[in-house]
């Protein structure tokens, strides 16, 4: 998502992302990744269960789609760290319009259902293009 | 899974990595994109 920050930028869209763990890991992942954008931390998970973002099955968080992904990711040359917490946690993206109202979301069934970061900005699009 | 297009944003007060707060009324105006991870790997 990150390689699409200056489109983001200049489509005036502010970008958070959102993490269950706390204290050193969110800290060192920031600094890992070079993250330039507000990790915010909800350790309760209230904000994660406010948008379904509920616990997965094993299926979906062990399945042919989660290896397949890793390969992926593999491929790139991107070896994702063990995790200490607790994988089957889904995840997931919500667009927020001006006025505060959700124009895109999408829960995660598990780590190989992420939708594109184009599909995301293309979403924008419509949603903006529909109030011109 | 139900979906919450068109429906008001869930409000939050939460803080970042760097112990700044954060709540939904801060990005009021704009648009905003979170991307919520499913662990930090």
């Amino acid at each position: 998502m990150q390689q699409y920050e200056s489109e983001l930028e200049s489509l005036d869209v502010k970008v958070v992302v959102v993490t269950f763990e706390a204290g050193f890991l969110a800290k060192s992942y920031a600094e890992d990744t070079s993250l330039r954008w507000p990790l915010l931390i909800d350790s309760t998970r209230e904000l994660y269960k406010g948008y379904d973002m509920l616990e997965a099955s094993f299926w979906d968080t062990w399945g042919p789609r989660t290896w397949w992904a890793y390969l992926k990711q593999f491929s790139l040359g991107r070896f994702p760290r063990k995790s200490e917490g607790d994988i089957s946690q889904r995840g997931g993206d919500v667009l927020i319009d001006p006025g505060g109202i959700v124009r895109f979301h999408h829960v995660g069934q598990g780590p190989g259902d992420r939708p594109s970061p184009r599909s995301i900005l293309l979403a924008l699009a419509r949603e903006r293009q529909s109030r011109t | 899974m139900r979906s919450l297009v068109g429906q008001p944003a869930v409000p939050f007060t939460l803080s970042d990595s760097e112990g700044k707060t954060h709540r939904l009324d801060d990005y009021r105006g704009s648009w905003l994109l979170m991307v919520f991870h499913r662990h930090l790997g």
